[in-house]
């Protein structure tokens, strides 16, 4: 084999060689920024789910909620925010009724959609369970969500997308958390419905399993959920009433986050509260969606919210914010950088270099899809055969976000038809 | 029974006499809330209702009554209620949307003060409605638990015996149609020949003539379309419309007229009334080519008879396929004549 890759003159053949030591050995004390940038990724961003999963072996109780099995069932509002979902609303608000919680009512706030969504919703009105407010102007998702905070009559108050699928048991494993007082909200585990759709779906099932499922599990587990996600995320009503619930503008899932984290609230993640979401099914629409999330997160994490990093707000809040900006501002402008730097004076003299890391970054993928599908059933050992091609799609992601950052620090086109315009010039724009 | 019918007789007369319609008196203090009327001389609806049974009246929907599902009184007080409490203390209360912060909130919540109202969530201003807020949609809320909600429930409660019905219960609330009647053709025909229908054709034919009545006809005309979705047979309908020739003055016979009608028919073919001077004739089994050579055979034959009367023959068959139930076929085809 070795031979072999010798003879095709394979930038493999460092690897697998008996000189491959003395290589990575000259590699590591070049000092060359991409193989340093590459240790501390593997650090952050691989040996804690590598821990997690060892953590799991030892005691399994780290996977799943407190109380496990009671009976405390608190009441809750499911409330779904939407503007033309459509027909989509009706397996939305079926799958809640339907998911065998005994006290659940859902809200509909619809944003003036122009479609029929409002009559597919309010055909479900008869159940008693369902309500309908239909906004006479469209004002955004944070308004509409706002108006049905203020309706709702549960305990908890379960906010969840129009196009999402909560599935039979997720609002029993999700409220479990809430026994504990400290605890202000709960995050549910998202899926793609749409996985199979292509292979765009595909590398994002792959990308919700490590990132969403495994990196939000460990993180809440250190008391550091970064994110409690606007398609499904479950809060203490009274502890969004306390806040005023929603800001208007962009991020507003990030920004509530934050706030919770800075009353004091504990975030918690339910790694079986199986929610189901469509994802973009194009590559144009994903990009445009990663940009808007990472244009959000300059916004809101490090203007809006810049004295998170102040320790007053706890040590964790601060390890957060700072873990925030060296990993999610700084390391994708810095591989945007470095690969720039790289290709510009290395040209491609240095094949071993790239293709090591390759090498190493598809085997560590390797080995954390196979620690989600145990952890997390997900995803399906069939995409194993995908995980070469994970890495360069997140590099590309990476890249798309790097510029992304870039433009929002830079302040460059600003505005977002996620926000009406009359309430554009209205709310400050940090 | 001889006397039932006579009683029958005499309330047709009566409702004659009124002009050919009686309507619904309400009257808050009698059981049913609406009583029927005639010069002071009150009217047994079961009558009236037995009379629209035979076809010798046609009902006149007025409104609506909803009863007690405990008590059946009429006496019942529906309102808007709490959907939380059930409590009918709620009010409806105006809300309003700060743009800056996106706070949603009643508009009791932001302080008035002299320029404006003071927002509790970020302490900014509301000046201009539609500039820096605005108002989401109508809110109620109750005053008695503090919920908020877009539509209230509704609730009832009886006058009578005092038991609320809460929205979980409204479907057991007893609903009951008030009708006015109005003189049917058939009914018309009936005080002319000085008696209800005879007993032993009532059931199917207008007098003895070879005319179905409406209420047979239609149930004939059902089948026929039942038959079709399941066995996809054909079938069709003529609509015959005539004139009465004015003969000095009196009213002409339609005897001789239906008689010569059904003439052109074959055994398997029914007529029918659809209103006065207004005939339906159903040819199951026939296509529209052959029906429509009958059509145009009866509006063209040189008969005197037919031509004294005007008649004019189409097909209709297609206006039909919309038309869910018997009455939505014959108000289908009345809408088509007053159109035509």
């Amino acid at each position: 084999m070795v031979d072999f890759l010798h003879v095709l003159g394979s930038p493999l053949s460092p690897l697998v060689s008996v000189g491959a030591l003395q290589h990575w050995q000259a590699l590591l004390v070049s000092s060359n920024v991409l193989v340093w940038m590459f240790i501390v990724s593997v650090l952050r961003f691989d040996v804690p789910a590598f821990t997690m999963w060892i953590v799991s072996l030892i005691d399994s109780r780290v996977l799943r909620p407190p109380g496990r099995g009671d009976t405390y069932w608190p009441s809750v509002s499911v409330i779904v925010a939407g503007r033309n979902p459509g027909a989509a609303i009706r397996r939305t608000i079926s799958s809640v009724l339907d998911s065998g919680y005994p006290r659940v009512e859902v809200l509909y706030a619809d944003d003036q959609s122009t479609d029929d969504s409002v009559r597919h919703a309010r055909s479900f009105e008869r159940s008693r369970s369902v309500r309908v407010f239909a906004s006479a102007q469209h004002s955004g998702k944070p308004t509409n969500l706002n108006l049905a905070i203020l309706m709702a009559r549960g305990e908890l108050a379960f906010v969840l997308d129009a196009d999402a699928e909560i599935e039979v048991g997720t609002i029993h494993r999700l409220v479990a958390y809430f026994r504990d007082p400290r605890v202000g909200a709960v995050s549910a585990n998202i899926f793609v419905r749409n996985a199979s759709c292509n292979l765009v779906t595909r590398l994002q099932e792959i990308e919700y399993a490590l990132n969403g499922s495994i990196g939000r599990l460990w993180h809440a587990r250190l008391g550091m959920l970064p994110i409690l996600p606007g398609v499904a995320s479950i809060f203490r009503t009274s502890a969004l009433r306390e806040l005023g619930g929603y800001d208007t503008g962009l991020g507003d899932d990030t920004d509530m986050t934050i706030r919770m984290r800075k009353r004091g609230w504990r975030l918690e993640f339910a790694l079986e509260a199986r929610i189901w979401t469509d994802e973009p099914e194009t590559m144009g629409r994903l990009m445009r969606q990663r940009i808007r999330w990472a244009r959000n997160m300059v916004k809101v994490r490090i203007r809006k919210h810049a004295d998170f990093i102040n320790p007053r707000y706890g040590w964790d809040n601060t390890a957060l914010a700072l873990d925030n900006l060296v990993f999610r501002v700084t390391l994708p402008l810095c591989v945007l950088f470095a690969i720039t730097w790289g290709l510009a004076v290395h040209g491609g003299d240095k094949p071993v270099l790239f293709t090591s890391l390759y090498f190493f970054t598809t085997v560590l993928v390797f080995c954390k899809v196979l620690i989600a599908n145990d952890l997390a059933r997900t995803p399906p050992l069939f995409d194993l055969a995908l995980v070469p091609l994970y890495p360069p799609y997140r590099l590309l992601v990476r890249l798309v976000e790097a510029l992304a950052i870039l433009r929002e620090l830079l302040r460059i086109g600003l505005y977002h038809p996620y926000v009406p315009r009359r309430i554009w010039s209205e709310i400050p724009h940090w | 029974m001889i006397e039932r019918r006579q009683d029958l007789f005499r309330v047709l007369a009566i409702v004659q006499g009124l002009g050919g319609n009686v309507l619904p008196d309400w009257d808050r203090v009698s059981d049913r809330g609406v009583t029927y009327n005639a010069r002071g001389e009150p009217l047994d609806d079961r009558d009236l209702e037995s009379l629209v049974q035979s076809d010798h009246l046609e009902r006149i929907f007025m409104d609506r009554i909803s009863r007690c599902p405990w008590c059946r009184s009429h006496a019942l007080n529906m309102r808007e209620v709490c959907v939380s409490c059930k409590s009918p203390r709620i009010v409806a209360v105006q809300l309003l949307h700060h743009f800056r912060c996106g706070y949603v909130a009643p508009e009791y919540e932001f302080t008035a003060e002299s320029d404006g109202r003071r927002c509790p969530k970020c302490h900014g201003m509301l000046r201009d409605r539609g500039t820096d807020h605005d108002a989401p949609g109508p809110h109620f809320t109750c005053q008695s638990c503090d919920s908020s909600f877009q539509v209230p429930e509704i609730g009832a409660v009886c006058l009578g015996c005092g038991r609320q019905t809460h929205s979980d219960d409204l479907q057991r609330i007893i609903y009951e149609d008030v009708y006015g009647y109005k003189l049917s053709p058939l009914g018309a025909a009936a005080l002319r020949a000085g008696s209800l229908q005879p007993k032993q054709t009532e059931q199917l034919t207008e007098f003895d003539l070879p005319l179905l009545r409406r209420s047979v006809f239609m149930a004939f005309l059902d089948d026929e379309r039942k038959r079709r979705r399941r066995f996809h047979s054909t079938f069709n309908v003529l609509l015959v419309t005539t004139e009465p020739p004015v003969i000095d003055g009196a009213a002409p016979d339609e005897r001789a007229l239906i008689e010569t009608i059904a003439e052109f028919l074959t055994e398997t073919d029914k007529l029918g009334r659809l209103d006065e001077c207004q005939y339906l004739v159903l040819l199951p089994s026939v296509d529209s080519k052959t029906a429509s050579a009958l059509a145009r055979k009866l509006s063209s034959d040189p008969s005197s008879i037919l031509r004294e009367w005007k008649l004019q023959a189409q097909v209709v068959v297609g206006l039909l396929d919309g038309a869910p139930t018997p009455e939505g076929i014959a108000a289908s085809l009345r809408a088509v004549l007053a159109d035509g």
